[in-house]
């Protein structure tokens, strides 16, 4: 798909796009991430019985995930997360879209190097995307990493909204990104993000997983997730479920299951829920067609209304489910103008007429008209709103790992890394010269 | 952040003989090959072969024929360019009545039909072309689809800054 201008002078880069949800790792010049990696990573206190641990170590040997260090264990991808273990716990690297934790961010790029790309970190230049906000240490803190503990050949690192800005063919935008963990709107212009103007807001998917779990609680659905699952049977439709539970399970951690019943809430947002096209309308939504979700447990249950009632609260927080949390938070359409308020007077028509909407948590159906409905409201009227997105599923989630790709797959833009010689001499500085 | 694509020296002089002097070429249009910004093509106001003033009709004619050119070469819009175009038009501001116009503006064109490779290359090599043209002389406008690279549209644009509402 290089396409004939631009083959021939292929580097073969690598691109690591970090994010609350997910680790997206590949190698630039492809189309998607060869890796959608959890960014949560189950860590295992050390038990005193040692043979456990190891009969564990040898089950999965072929493709080693465990490293001993300080006596825990960690299991990383999605395939070792799941497994019931005692004294586990699930922990994310991220936080507020920034790295926190060091080490275990350290082990998941140790991971994605062995057993995702399957190469030598030594030979690939490494193109990492940064949310708008990250601050100068971090920032220093990852290229020293790379080029000390990796001892990566080069290096760049580019803000994750100028890559998907780019990748939708613009140079100028409002960025609306609405992701895991928080939805931030950063503009952008000629290229640079505006970042005096960024705003985000704890409101994202798992504000959304949680909504959606109180709503079970008062509904009285018992959300059980499927490690306890032995078996089940076919009931009908609202009958009470026929399970059995699994026997042995080891005593396990809150955090594990807590994370167990995300995965369950998760796919129960992506497949039922629903924006209103406008503000919400009462008529319109009862006579929504309401849609049966099946429960790992054989349950099954008709849910109509609340399809639309419960993402509502991403544009009205007044159907929030908890009333303590609905300070300080801001709907999205707030947000987004509040941004582009912030930033100069004289680029505002061009922001809101290049509205871009990314991240997993805007696929749920209808986001981008209703984004554009709310913020009519909020733009003087003598501007000409328009708000974009991009076709498919996978380029809204991926847009910024799509844009790194391209960019890093590019024959000139090897003038533009970082070397290592130019590390060695500058020292980790270097990035702030070099990656506005 | 940019691309590294170079700029050729051609594109420089030939926007040259747009923006200066004798105003040789009406439009250019630019594409990126082999890894550097060269001029695609650049036709003279004569080439356009238009009867009316274009001061009277606001460029119309003459922006219909651009636009016409560029879908040709872009393949229906499916592939990405940059162009620029001197805007001739009229309008009317306090005080100084109707008034002609001569303006220049820049058009990034990468249209949702078009390749996320090529709408990526466009965009991440967008700030090279413009400073060598000199961003002081244009104004910029992005487009992703015909209706913003409509007549009517620029027209408004150009008016609201530079007219009167």
């Amino acid at each position: 798909m290089s396409g004939a201008i631009y083959g021939g002078d292929e580097v073969s880069g690598l691109v690591f796009d970090a994010g609350s949800q997910s680790f997206r790792v590949g190698f630039a010049g492809e189309e998607y991430p060869k890796g959608d990696i959890p960014s949560y990573v189950a860590i295992q206190e050390a038990i005193a019985d040692a043979d456990i641990e190891k009969n564990e170590a040898m089950e999965v040997d072929d493709n080693s995930k465990i490293q001993n260090k300080r006596d825990k264990n960690f299991f990383i991808g999605t395939t070792k997360i799941i497994v019931p273990r005692s004294k586990t716990t699930v922990e994310s690297f991220m936080k507020d879209g920034l790295i926190e934790d060091w080490d275990l961010f350290e082990r998941l790029v140790e991971h994605s190097y062995e057993n995702v790309l399957y190469s030598n970190p030594s030979e690939h230049p490494v193109l990492f995307s940064e949310s708008s906000w990250n601050d100068r240490a971090r920032r220093e803190k990852l290229t020293e990493l790379m080029f000390e503990k990796f001892q990566v050949p080069a290096y760049y690192l580019s803000k994750n909204v100028v890559l998907s800005c780019f990748a939708q063919g613009r140079t100028h935008g409002l960025m609306v990104d609405s992701g895991a963990s928080q939805t931030s709107v950063v503009p952008v212009f000629d290229g640079y993000a505006v970042t005096h103007a960024v705003v985000k807001c704890p409101m994202g998917g798992d504000l959304i997983t949680e909504q959606l779990s109180k709503m079970l609680e008062q509904q009285k659905v018992d959300l059980v997730p499927t490690y306890k699952i032995a078996g089940k049977e076919e009931v009908n439709e609202g009958d009470a479920p026929k399970w059995t539970p699994k026997k042995n399970l080891p005593e396990v951690t809150d955090s594990y299951d807590h994370y167990m019943k995300k995965m369950i809430l998760e796919d129960m947002a992506a497949s039922m829920l629903q924006l209103c096209d406008t503000n919400i309308d009462m008529d319109y939504v009862d006579k929504l067609p309401s849609t049966p979700y099946a429960f790992p447990n054989g349950y099954t249950k008709e849910f109509g209304a609340e399809r639309i009632k419960l993402p509502e609260c991403l544009f009205d927080l007044s159907y929030l489910k908890s009333e303590a949390k609905r300070e300080g938070l801001m709907t999205v359409a707030q947000m987004a103008a509040t941004s582009a308020n912030l930033a100069d007077i004289d680029i505002r028509p061009t922001l809101f007429s290049n509205v871009t909407v990314t991240g997993g948590n805007s696929l749920i159906l209808g986001f981008v008209e209703r984004l554009n409905y709310a913020l009519a409201t909020k733009c003087p009227p003598t501007i000409k709103l328009r708000v974009f997105a991009a076709p498919t599923q996978a380029e809204r989630k991926y847009g910024a790992w799509i844009g790194g790709s391209i960019l890093g797959s590019l024959g000139t833009f090897q003038q533009m890394w970082v070397s290592k010689a130019e590390y060695d001499e500058t020292g980790k500085v270097i990035v702030d010269k070099k990656c506005p | 952040m940019s691309s590294g694509v170079m700029v050729d020296p051609d594109v420089q002089t030939s926007f040259q003989k747009l923006s200066e002097g004798r105003k040789e070429y009406r439009y250019i249009i630019f594409k990126i090959e082999d890894n550097k910004v060269i001029v695609e093509s650049a036709v003279t106001q004569d080439q356009l072969e238009i009867s009316g003033d274009d001061y009277d009709d606001s460029s119309k004619a003459a922006f219909e024929k651009f636009v016409a050119d560029v879908k040709e070469r872009t393949g229906g819009l499916t592939d990405c360019r940059y162009a620029v175009f001197d805007f001739k038009f009229t309008c009317s501001r306090v005080g100084a009545g109707t008034s002609k116009m001569d303006k220049i503006v820049f058009l990034q064109i990468c249209p949702d039909g078009a390749s996320i490779k090529k709408k990526m290359v466009y965009a991440s090599s967008a700030a090279a072309i413009k400073a060598s043209l000199g961003t002081g002389k244009i104004l910029q406008f992005q487009v992703s689809d015909e209706s913003e690279m409509s007549h009517k549209e620029l027209l408004n644009k150009l008016g609201e800054k530079y007219g009167d509402h």
